[in-house]
């Protein structure tokens, strides 16, 4: 189950994510305010912590990744 | 779970997709849809300008990112802290949030729903008492049924929208002398990706091609505004900006001899200034930490 989404989060990765994939030259910065960007975050959250726990921290940090937040240095504790 | 996400998601879109079918003289689906389009992207209207802004104010940035990126190549952990160091100074920060994106998707996979099995009569049952109920709908738009896929002239207006709006967004030129395969190929998706659009809303019912190009048109809306704003042309040409007028930064401590620019503020940090002539003939200040 944990390579199953680690895999899509990779596909993800190398296709639409706009701070990996087709369009990461657009954003010269990385297009995520949050470092690492979300879907690194999910993959590493995932590795470390498991998958109910990891893909829940995971969503987590994503409605966390809103206009109204501040962004910033977020790594996987 | 899938309970869930129908009552809170799928059922609200229902009602006001509903709702404006009641409301609006003719019945038309297809207005309807327009008109919730347009309200989502005008609530997602703040945060997209924003972050085009950034992301603009970041491009004018993209020498120096350069810098950093090539001085820390091996140090991952430095190179992202003397990036943060480098917008906190320039008062820039990264605004994409991937809430917004992810919003809009799901709102193509409710729309999707709503249309795969709402618009009869048979679901009148899941509209909300307050909500008036339509007496008839019509599916009709300019003689296309938005239940069932249309094949060319919704699919071919969203692929030409989507080519045009991707144009629309300035492109960082190639650094010189680089010929990194990665970047060409992604260069070349632009032009790939229309056909992809065009591909998917073939098979797609023709109200979600409608949503597809009501979306294109706002966000070309939008980033006319903005490249306008910043004098970039309807098709914004990148901002080029001499590195002499770039804000100041500086390297962290163990910056070697090509540092850039210094802050006048943090003057007493610094001592051992030199004065160093860059190629270009750009006279810069290297001062080191005590």
């Amino acid at each position: 189950m944990k390579q199953v989404i680690i895999f899509i989060i990779n596909i993800y990765q190398k296709t639409f994510s706009p701070d990996h994939g087709w369009f990461s030259y657009r954003y010269p910065a990385g297009f995520c305010k949050y470092q690492p960007d979300c879907s690194e975050y999910c993959k590493q959250v995932i590795e470390k912590k498991g998958v109910v726990k990891g893909v829940a921290l995971g969503s987590w940090r994503v409605l966390r990744c809103n206009p109204w937040s501040a962004g910033g240095h977020d790594p996987v504790k | 779970m899938a309970n869930f996400f129908t009552t809170i998601l799928f059922i609200p879109m229902y009602n006001l997709l509903m709702y404006f079918v009641a409301i609006l003289p003719g019945h038309q689906v297809a207005w309807s849809i327009i008109i919730v389009t347009i309200v989502i992207r005008l609530l997602l209207l703040s945060s997209s300008i924003k972050a085009s802004k950034s992301t603009l104010e970041m491009q004018k940035l993209q020498p120096l990112l350069n810098e950093i990126r090539t001085k820390y190549k091996k140090d991952q952990v430095k190179q992202s802290q003397e990036t943060m160091k480098l917008f906190k100074e320039h008062k820039v920060s990264p605004y994409g949030s991937c809430l917004p994106t992810i919003v809009q998707l799901v709102v193509l996979i409710i729309f999707y729903r709503v249309i795969m099995i709402g618009f009869n009569l048979d679901h009148l049952n899941l509209i909300y008492s307050f909500i008036p109920k339509a007496s008839e709908i019509n599916l009709f738009f300019l003689g296309i049924n938005v239940s069932k896929p249309d094949l060319w002239i919704l699919p071919i207006l969203a692929g030409v929208l989507q080519f045009v709006q991707t144009k629309m967004i300035p492109q960082p030129p190639m650094a010189k002398g680089s010929n990194d395969p990665m970047t060409m190929m992604n260069k070349q998706m632009i032009y790939f990706f229309p056909f992809i659009t065009i591909f998917i809303a073939r098979s797609l019912p023709a109200g979600l091609a409608i949503y597809w190009v009501v979306t294109s048109v706002v966000m070309i809306l939008q980033q006319w505004y903005i490249n306008s704003k910043f004098g970039l042309g309807f098709f914004g040409h990148f901002p080029t900006v001499a590195t002499s007028k770039l804000p100041e930064y500086t390297l962290g401590s163990e910056s070697k001899s090509d540092g850039t620019e210094i802050h006048p503020k943090h003057e007493k940090v610094y001592e051992n200034d030199e004065k160093k002539v860059r190629a270009k003939g750009v006279e810069i200040t290297v001062r080191r930490k005590k």
